[in-house]
């Protein structure tokens, strides 16, 4: 068993599950079908293609900075410019990067993860408007889902860690059930309906999976040392001169 | 002549209005300054040096009353600090050698034909605007230190620490718009040799290149390797 880690980073990202008619909703964190759409897609699978190998990997992700809910109200004409397009309301996370994590055999892992650095089919975080910043892979790790989540380091951009250097930022972490060991069980569980059990255009299924919710502590990496004083004095020479004269 | 230094505190609001802008703390340091603040080798200079602490250092004809200024946007419960820079001045020898920071606008003029006055235009690229110190050292009576283990030219003691381009707005009394005015502020460290004290002296008084108002020109040394 490996993982692979994706660094899911960009100006907007839409992760829907309960989206219905013209309201475009979006999650807090990236969806398994979200993700495992974006991963089908790199290997270059159509919708209609069998996705029951993905099916089997396990799904975690880490909130490394949870960025904040934008509404976007959307016209848009159709090619001509003759017939408007229904109205509609998509909402977006904007200025989030989280850490998702995919647990499962090693030489599909590592497939996974040659097709996201060079994908058939452009990635996107949810919708086609909002495009990843790189790197999207982080390489494959060799660890349980669990531990490689909690102990990969920090994300966020420097603006955040900034805000948060004095005291630890406690990132939430939002796992499959079954990827939690026995022994960290905290019992703050929800269902999620993002299982994807066809992605296929007429009939797209999915299933429920059980969500565990936990959360991590993190911190910056120590700041480099900064000298506190300014090493160029003038002063003092003056001070000086002016004593022996 | 007097060497102020003023510690400011940029999570002051008045602080963060001058830090903004050289226009504004152009005018808050000749207020500062007082009347007589000319041109010419006796003109008042100053420059900002950011860093863990912020300071600004004034170099005025007279001694300067900073009391306003500090209580506006300095940090508190540290006042203005002002020598006489005449000793250190007199001091100053052929071949002593000095660690200085220098915050200049190096720029060049371009000819625009017969009978008409140059463009200015601002040094770019770190090299050019490196280069630029470089080439003007004999007037200012020192030389730049070559750095060890290296007779090559480029490799003399001079580094470009930091380039700002602070952008403002000027109202011309006698001109309907307001011009836009570009500053190309670089701050030069190295080390120096002096080789004609009285040229040095003049630099360190009147100030180096344009932009003189505008925290650009100050020269201010200090001992090598004085932590």
């Amino acid at each position: 068993m490996a993982v692979l880690l994706l660094r899911l980073a960009g100006p907007m990202q839409a992760w829907g599950v309960k989206s219905r008619f013209t309201v475009r909703a979006t999650e807090l964190a990236p969806t398994k079908s979200g993700v495992l759409g974006m991963l089908a897609s790199a290997v270059g699978r159509r919708r209609t293609d069998p996705i029951e190998d993905l099916l089997r990997l396990r799904f975690g992700v880490r909130k490394d900075q949870p960025g904040t809910v934008i509404r976007d109200f959307h016209t848009a004409r159709s090619l001509d410019g003759k017939d408007s397009m229904p109205l509609s309301e998509r909402y977006y996370l904007t200025d989030a990067v989280f850490l998702a994590g995919i647990e499962g055999d090693d030489a599909l892992l590592q497939g996974l993860d040659e097709a996201v650095k060079h994908p058939v089919f452009p990635l996107y975080l949810g919708r086609r408007s909002c495009p990843p910043t790189q790197p999207v892979s982080l390489g494959l790790r060799d660890a349980p889902l669990y531990d490689a989540l909690r102990e990969e380091p920090w994300l966020a951009s420097p603006w955040f860690r900034r805000r948060h250097r004095h005291s630890a930022f406690n990132a939430e972490l939002l796992l499959d059930l079954d990827a939690v060991p026995e022994e960290e069980h905290r019992g703050d569980l929800r269902g999620s309906r993002d299982v994807p059990l066809s992605f296929d255009p007429r009939r797209r299924e999915y299933g429920f999976r059980q969500v565990e919710r936990l959360e991590v502590p993190l911190t910056a990496p120590a700041d480099k040392p900064s000298s506190s004083v300014d090493a160029h004095d003038p002063m003092a020479d003056v001070e000086e001169a002016a004593q022996c004269s | 002549m007097f060497l102020t230094k003023i510690g400011l505190d940029p999570s002051r609001r008045l602080a963060r209005k001058y830090l903004g802008s050289p226009q504004v703390m152009h005018a808050v340091v000749m207020k500062a300054a007082g009347e007589d603040s000319g041109d010419g080798a006796g003109r008042v200079l100053w420059r900002v040096d950011p860093g863990a602490s912020t300071s600004l250092y004034l170099l005025t004809p007279s001694e300067p009353d900073c009391t306003q200024l500090v209580a506006d946007a300095g940090v508190r419960d540290l006042q203005a600090r002002t020598l006489d820079y005449s000793p250190f001045l007199n001091q100053l020898d052929s071949g002593q050698l000095w660690a200085f920071r220098l915050a200049a606008n190096p720029s060049r003029s371009v000819a625009q034909g017969p009978g008409k006055r140059g463009k200015r235009y601002g040094h770019v690229t770190v090299e050019q605007q490196r280069q630029w110190l470089i080439n003007r050292t004999p007037n200012y009576g020192f030389e730049l230190v070559p750095t060890e283990g290296d007779d090559d030219e480029a490799a003399q003691s001079v580094v470009v620490v930091r380039r700002e381009r602070p952008i403002f707005n000027r109202q011309r009394p006698d001109a309907e718009v307001r011009d836009r005015v570009t500053i190309n502020r670089t701050v030069y460290e190295g080390v120096l040799q002096v080789t004609n004290p009285d040229k040095l002296r003049h630099a360190l008084v009147a100030g180096i290149g344009r932009s003189k108002a505008y925290g650009c020109g100050l020269l201010t040394l200090a001992r090598v390797g004085r932590r």
